[in-house]
């Protein structure tokens, strides 16, 4: 087992960073995409309802299933994989955005519009602080699911660590099995983790607990 | 003098509604002046006070603040002018009481050192020690000690108006009183405008220059509590419409009872200085109609005795 990745480590490295770069642009551009949706959608229940059905109906497509698809459109390879996993990711975005904002007491949106700060202080030093664990929240399980979904785009030409676990299992090598797991847990078991610390941090802020007054409490 | 506040046949109708929740309202406040407004639920004396700061818009009407309609005006030029405190407080969770506080001039990149003294001096004004209450979190706070960093935040821009959307209502009895006496206190020494929405009629007629009745969105009364309670065509009656219940008020000065009394029409004679119970209940026996006697000292409300308190049974 060992010995496999100082032989291999060259081309582990490689797919480790395809993996982690399918991983981060992915979650990137869902998030900016989805931040736009809830922000044009937010006031309106019907849209709402109409676009969060929609997105989760293209959640319940298999993975493989939505990559065949956009193939003849958009090619083999990275492309395809990013847009199908920007478009798994919005139906959990979007709701958990528009979860955060719901999130704030009445009463503090009241006063934060009565006044007078404007659109853009409100937002930045009354509602994002506030709706951000909630939404943190949505970007910790994008993340993770998306890491999961990649490891399948292997198939459709896209990289990263699911080339080594497929290759394990098309040869029968139980070594590269093995490590493929292994990385592909490990790299996203550690995202979880970051930002799960990320989430709490915000959470406690939201709450008024931070490390000044020494009272950090869950 | 022009009025500070004018509404000009200001009418508020929901889509859905059957009915308009205000209709034709038409009155003026006069600058300094605390104007309580009274009235049942959805009777209209909260949606007044959010069509001053915009939170509401009026359907038809114009409201004029200083002269100048208030719908034509850059709408946070016109919030920052006007401090709003509210029932639930509003408190913004993750700012320590001082960041509560400051956070307006933090936005309109005021100097920072003179908005921390300012900051100070606000907590002392409502009675909060500015060295232990500073960096504490609304967490930490009780519901009397947030209202009042609710009301150093409402004052911190030096507002022309102060709107209170009944205050105190969640707050206990006690510190409900407390806060009453501190704002009069604050008033007296800042003289802004105040409109002061309540459902209580002790609060409305204790904290009034002038107290504003207000009934299915229309205004029954607009005067002085003097003036209500004393009308001189039914000679120290006041009646007025409060949800269901037609309320009949005396007020009474010692004297009052002292004169009535001797004059015959009112049973024994009994002491001239102070009231006791006895006078009272007497008084709710005898007028079966008055559902609520003040006491006043000084021509002023101090305090309100209810027949259903004293009698028990029926519903105030």
């Amino acid at each position: 087992m060992i010995s496999f990745i100082s032989i291999y480590y060259q081309r582990v490295l490689n797919m480790l960073w395809e993996h982690f770069l399918l991983v981060f642009l992915s979650v990137l551009i869902s998030f900016l995409l989805s931040i736009g949706i809830s922000a044009l959608i937010r006031n309106r229940k019907k849209i709402t309802a109409a676009v969060l059905i929609l997105f989760i109906a293209i959640y319940c497509i298999p993975s493989l299933a939505l990559f065949s698809f956009l193939i003849p459109l958009l090619g083999l390879g990275k492309v395809t994989a990013v847009t199908t996993l920007i478009l798994y990711n919005q139906a959990y975005l979007i709701r958990s955005i528009l979860s955060g904002f719901d999130s704030i007491s009445p009463s503090v949106r009241e006063i934060s519009h009565s006044m007078g700060l404007g659109r853009f202080y409100s937002l930045w030093y009354v509602e994002i602080p506030l709706a951000l664990p909630l939404i943190l929240n949505g970007l910790k399980v994008a993340t993770v699911s998306t890491s999961g979904i990649a490891v399948i785009a292997s198939l459709v030409d896209a990289g990263g660590l699911g080339v080594l676990l497929f290759e394990g299992m098309r040869t029968h090598n139980f070594v590269k099995i093995v490590w493929g797991i292994l990385l592909i847990a490990s790299f996203t078991l550690f995202l979880n983790w970051i930002l799960g610390r990320w989430e709490q941090r915000a959470s406690e802020n939201a709450k008024g607990y931070t490390k000044k007054d020494g009272s950090k409490r869950r | 003098m022009q009025p500070f506040i004018e509404f000009q046949h200001v009418r508020k109708q929901y889509e859905k509604a059957a009915n308009p929740i205000i209709e034709d309202l038409i009155f003026t406040v006069k600058k300094h002046d605390f104007v309580t407004v009274l009235g049942s639920s959805g009777s209209g004396k909260t949606t007044i006070l959010k069509m001053i700061n915009r939170l509401i818009e009026p359907t038809d009407g114009k409201i004029l603040l200083d002269g100048q309609d208030i719908m034509k005006a850059e709408v946070n030029a016109l919030r920052r002018r006007i401090g709003y405190v509210i029932q639930q407080i509003g408190l913004f969770p993750h700012l320590t009481a001082k960041e509560n506080i400051a956070l307006l001039p933090r936005c309109l990149k005021q100097n920072k050192d003179q908005t921390d003294k300012r900051v100070d001096e606000l907590l002392s004004l409502v009675q909060l020690e500015p060295k232990i209450f500073r960096d504490r979190y609304p967490r930490q706070l009780s519901g009397g000690q947030q209202q009042r960093v609710g009301i150093a935040r409402a004052l911190i821009n030096h507002p022309d108006l102060l709107l209170f959307d009944e205050p105190f209502g969640a707050l206990d009895v006690n510190t409900r009183s407390q806060l009453q006496k501190e704002i009069l206190e604050i008033h007296r020494q800042l003289g802004t405008t105040v409109l002061f929405v309540t459902h209580d009629l002790q609060e409305a007629f204790s904290l009034g220059d002038k107290v504003m009745i207000v009934e299915k969105g229309k205004i029954q009364r607009y005067d002085s509590p003097q003036k209500i309670l004393l009308d001189p065509s039914t000679n120290t009656v006041g009646t007025f419409a409060l949800g269901s219940t037609v309320q009949r008020m005396m007020m009474l000065k010692p004297l009052d009872i002292a004169d009535s009394f001797v004059s015959g029409d009112k049973g024994p004679s009994l002491a001239v200085e102070g009231i006791t119970m006895d006078h009272i209940i007497s008084i709710f026996i005898q007028q079966e109609d008055v559902s609520t006697i003040i006491l006043t000292q000084d021509g002023l409300p101090t305090y309100t005795i209810r027949r259903s308190k004293i009698l028990g049974g029926e519903k105030p």
